[in-house]
């Protein structure tokens, strides 16, 4: 008599388990809306005078000439989509918000610095000064995939205007995506890939609390220090190449 | 037996369903503290330096300076790096700025820190990514800096 009980209970225990187990999976898995990024499902392109709403073809971006001044700009470049959504000027900054696809399940893809990610009027360049992220609005901050994976990211950023510099042929550059270095690398697994690729390079990794990054300890001598540190950071961040460019207009 | 049959068929199932939602759901990076607990202590001794993103990050001269969040802790962190492009090596603050006593972080070198070292805040955990009110600061120098730093900060 009271084994049935057991029997039961323990049946109802697990079901009830199993199923809060579920509808968390599907709730952790659940989509995340892309409404932070505002990625169109056509790209404005202009020919001779006339434009036209067109689906979005890979080939189609990359030939395409934007209108200047209507946003979104798309670019794919290695199937990485890249998305330029608007440029303002306030107090002596040119700013712009951009959003990007992540190339991996990596919440440290950014947009670089100043060597990468750059305003030019054809002339004279100027490096990028401020990256402020736009949260997610389902996330609350990175974009996440159907599977919860980091899938992309929208950043606002600022170019400080330098007197004389022309608001005119505007072009905004992103040469590379790249990975923040990590705060905690793994240096043994460095140190292997350091030297599988015989750099002659030997490393020593910070360790005290409050310090972060990797130390040059040994170098051949044919290598200056810049040119170390370069091997370095290639081997201790990923990228994925672009390059990513945006012709704009005068805002 | 006939009773326990049912039991064990029913049991099976609901092991495999257990057992195949684990490769769907995120991976979680063990970490050695969670919310306040990780207020004041390090985001590389506490895990929760295995996921990061930089919610802002500005570029003075020689450096950048980042306002680190984790994507596990949900806590912020300040961190600046020697970037100069000649190599030099350099002293250096990182600041963290938070609305609630004891209002900031502040870590300094002790000496040069070569390109590519950087200095780490402690962190403080905010729950969110862009809680307002919370701020970067920090540079890099050829002299000693004592801190707290209050310019160049994030936006």
């Amino acid at each position: 008599m009271f084994r049935k009980y057991i029997d039961i209970a323990l049946v109802m225990f697990l079901i009830v388990g199993a199923l809060g187990l579920a509808v968390g999976v599907v709730f952790t898995n659940r989509p995340a809306t892309v409404a932070a990024m505002p990625a169109g499902q056509s790209v404005t392109v202009q020919v001779d005078g006339f434009q036209s709403h067109l689906p979005l073809n890979s080939d189609m971006l990359n030939n395409a000439v934007s209108p200047k001044n209507v946003y979104p700009i798309v670019k794919i470049k290695n199937e990485i989509r890249v998305e330029l959504l608007s440029v303002q000027i306030d107090g002596g900054f040119l700013s712009a918000d951009i959003c990007f696809d992540f190339p991996s399940d990596d919440p440290a893809w950014s947009l670089g610095g100043p060597d990468n990610l750059k305003l030019s009027n054809g002339v004279a360049e100027i490096g990028v000064y401020s990256i402020e992220m736009i949260p997610d609005p389902q996330s609350g901050f990175l974009k996440k995939d159907d599977k919860g994976r980091f899938a992309g990211r929208c950043d606002h950023v600022g170019f400080p205007l330098s007197a004389g510099f022309a608001l005119e042929n505007l072009k905004i550059s992103i040469g590379e995506l790249v990975t923040d270095a990590p705060e905690t690398p793994d240096c043994n697994k460095v140190q292997a890939k350091l030297d599988s690729k015989s750099t002659g390079i030997k490393i020593k990794c910070a360790s005290e609390p409050g310090t972060s990054g990797v130390e040059i300890a040994v170098k051949p001598k044919e290598l200056d220090t810049v040119q170390a540190q370069k091997i370095l950071m290639d081997v201790l961040t990923e990228s994925a190449d672009g390059p990513w460019e945006f012709e704009v207009g005068t805002p | 037996m006939q009773k326990v049959k049912p039991v064990l068929v029913i049991l099976i199932t609901a092991m495999f369903v257990i057992a195949s939602s684990f490769p769907f759901t995120s991976v979680a990076f063990a970490a050695t503290c969670s919310g306040s607990g990780c207020n004041g202590l390090f985001a590389s001794s506490t895990g929760c330096g295995n996921s990061v993103t930089n919610v802002q990050t500005i570029f003075p001269a020689s450096s950048r300076v980042d306002l680190r969040f984790s994507t596990n802790c949900y806590t912020l962190w300040a961190k600046t790096t020697n970037k100069d492009s000649q190599g030099r090596s350099f002293y250096a603050n990182a600041t963290l700025w938070f609305p609630t006593s004891p209002s900031y972080y502040s870590v300094s070198s002790g000496g040069k820190i070569a390109v590519n070292q950087a200095v780490v805040s402690q962190q403080r955990y905010s729950g969110i990514a862009n809680p307002p009110g919370w701020k970067a600061c920090g540079y890099v120098s050829g002299s000693p800096i004592s801190g707290p730093v209050g310019s160049p900060c994030t936006p």
